[in-house]
């Protein structure tokens, strides 16, 4: 783990003379050094004021998901990829249910909950903050400030973030996008990023072939959602055949079988676990079925004894309500109940479905379990009332 | 970066200013949606929203009672933009589901961390109705509280919804709501 401890910038040079892409493209910025803030004469300290401005009301949005324990996880994740740059780099988890992850230039990085429900193991979400973290040091906003700025001006650059901003996305989420930079990087941009977050997870230990992984997971629910739906992660990061291509075969090249690779998936269940019923629950309140499936079809294959997934996928049943979804959502509901750790709430699902089928006896015993798992439930009076009914 | 965040704010401005007309509303019998007649126990401002007939005193973002006036089956309780999906009502829904359905919209608009409390049956206007009371949070960041009647009558949903700040405002009217809401008879 010495290797860890040297600058960060020093192995990615060390790297970057390796690969074949040039390091730098024409016009690049030298790195972001550790703890380095711009001179206050320059554009880049312009840049960063703007961005000192949003993350002030990002701190104090009700947007955040405001759990330590997963912050400090992640932050930990965070350190072991870049120590040198762990310390300039402030990590906020934003409730939204996008897979999404930003990096602004002033050092704000944000994590959006729909990546944490998504991820499979550590070793996903560290080349993705990877990524984040090659646009950071290679001061990628402030190449594309200048780039736009010499094209147009300032009021059009802001203007066109605007738009994008406002582009498809539900109110909220416009300012969130704008603060991480929506304006997609150029490819080279995107490439370069690639590239420093793959390094960077390989230096750390994890294992590179999760790296293409999580693309080819992501593209398949895409491809369920449609174009109606896209996932915001993709507007800026498209996920082209040939960057999935290019991942893999540097995750290839970098997996040394004899070597011990971190993956991280009993960490990555451990650190996620208390706070997954309020992501599944995020997910479906969007009411995109298609691509809520496909999500959880992939989570239950990696973990088919768990009475929470199977929960939810009766839920994004009961709660599509289409032909047969009654029978769907029940038959998921069952399974639960058969698996690892159903919630209570399972009872009150399992009792209103009945319900409206007409099922008196069934149902009247599910409602009758879910009081009796608890108690003080806030809707206690109400099932009380199903019950009288049922009587 | 500040214009990107307000640009949508102030066109949304601008968009209320030019098209939201208030009329007074009188303490006394007033009929909504052609269905119930309520008893306001203090003047209030109203507007309408799509199928929401919205009274205010102070603002509706400082507190408001929104009034659902027959939403058919099918239909989503707040408007999809672009894309979008949204919850939808249902005629066959519980107030279990009603309530879901309430407070999942809430979250399609930008409510954070929303919370049913106290889910109840209540008669709305003689008819066999629910209560509930609402706890969340703004995009903002400020705690908001609400309280919603209703009922679903001839396969179409009536709402009554009493939200607004936590601090101070939603707690100036709540006893004119609690009597307005005590007030409704059917026609």
């Amino acid at each position: 783990m010495r290797a860890a401890r040297l600058p960060a910038l020093l192995l990615l040079g060390l790297v970057a003379a390796a690969c074949a892409t040039p390091r730098h493209a024409p016009g690049a910025l030298p790195d972001l050094r550790p703890g380095e803030r711009p001179a206050l004469d320059t554009d880049e300290a312009g840049l960063w004021m703007q961005m000192d401005r949003l993350e002030e009301a990002l701190r104090t949005s009700g947007t955040l998901l405001g759990d330590a324990s997963v912050e400090r996880y992640l932050g930990g994740v965070l350190c072991r990829l870049a120590p040198d740059y762990c310390g300039s780099v402030r990590l906020y988890v934003v409730q939204t249910p996008h897979f999404n992850a930003t990096m602004a230039p002033n050092g704000v990085l944000q994590v959006w909950t729909g990546l944490l429900l998504r991820a499979e193991n550590e070793a996903q979400l560290a080349y993705v903050l990877g990524h984040e973290l090659g646009h950071y040091l290679r001061r990628h906003s402030l190449q594309m400030w200048r780039d736009v700025r010499l094209k147009t001006n300032v009021v059009a650059f802001f203007s066109v973030l605007a738009a994008a901003a406002g582009q498809g996305y539900a109110g909220p989420l416009a300012q969130l996008v704008a603060l991480g930079s929506v304006l997609a990087f150029s490819r080279d941009n995107e490439r370069e990023a690639d590239e420093v977050g793959f390094e960077l997870m390989a230096r750390a230990g994890y294992d590179p072939r999760e790296a293409p992984r999580i693309w080819e997971a992501l593209e398949r629910e895409r491809e369920a959602a449609g174009r109606s739906a896209p996932l915001i992660f993709f507007a800026t990061h498209p996920p082209t055949a040939e960057r999935i291509a290019t991942l893999r075969e540097q995750a290839e090249r970098a997996y040394a079988p004899e070597q011990v690779w971190r993956v991280g998936r009993a960490e990555w269940v451990a650190a996620t676990a208390r706070i997954r019923p309020v992501l599944l629950r995020d997910e479906l309140r969007l009411r995109d079925f298609a691509r809520t499936a496909v999500l959880l079809d992939r989570l239950l294959a990696a973990e088919p004894r768990s009475g929470l997934l199977r929960f939810y996928q009766g839920e994004m049943f009961r709660l599509r309500a289409g032909e047969g979804d009654e029978g769907r959502a029940l038959a998921a509901y069952e399974r639960a109940l058969a698996a690892d750790d159903p919630p209570v709430e399972i009872h009150r699902s399992v009792g209103l479905l009945r319900l409206r089928r007409g099922e008196r006896v069934q149902a009247r015993a599910a409602f009758e379990r879910y009081l009796a798992a608890v108690p003080a439930a806030e809707d206690r009076a109400m099932i009380e009332s199903y019950l009288e009914r049922l009587r | 970066m500040r214009r990107a965040g307000l640009g949508p704010v102030l066109l949304l401005a601008l968009a209320v200013a030019g098209c939201a007309r208030y009329a007074l509303v009188e303490p006394r019998t007033r009929t909504v949606a052609d269905l119930y007649t309520v008893e306001p126990q203090i003047p209030w401002s109203a507007t309408t929203d799509d199928e929401w007939e919205v009274w205010t005193v102070d603002g509706p973002s400082l507190q408001a009672v929104q009034f659902l006036n027959g939403l058919a089956d099918g239909k989503p309780l707040v408007r999809a933009r672009g894309d979008e999906k949204r919850p939808v009502f249902r005629k066959d829904m519980t107030p279990s589901e009603i309530s879901e359905l309430v407070t999942d919209s809430l979250a399609a608009i930008g409510a954070r961390k929303v919370r049913v409390v106290n889910l109840r049956p209540a008669p709305f206007g003689g008819m066999p109705g629910f209560r509930f009371d609402l706890d969340y949070s703004t995009r903002d960041g400020l705690d908001k509280k609400g309280t919603v009647a209703g009922a679903v009558v001839k396969d179409r949903l009536y709402l009554i919804l009493y939200a607004g700040l936590a601090e101070h405002y939603y707690d100036k009217h709540r006893e004119a709501v609690e009597r307005l809401i005590e007030s409704v008879r059917m026609k």
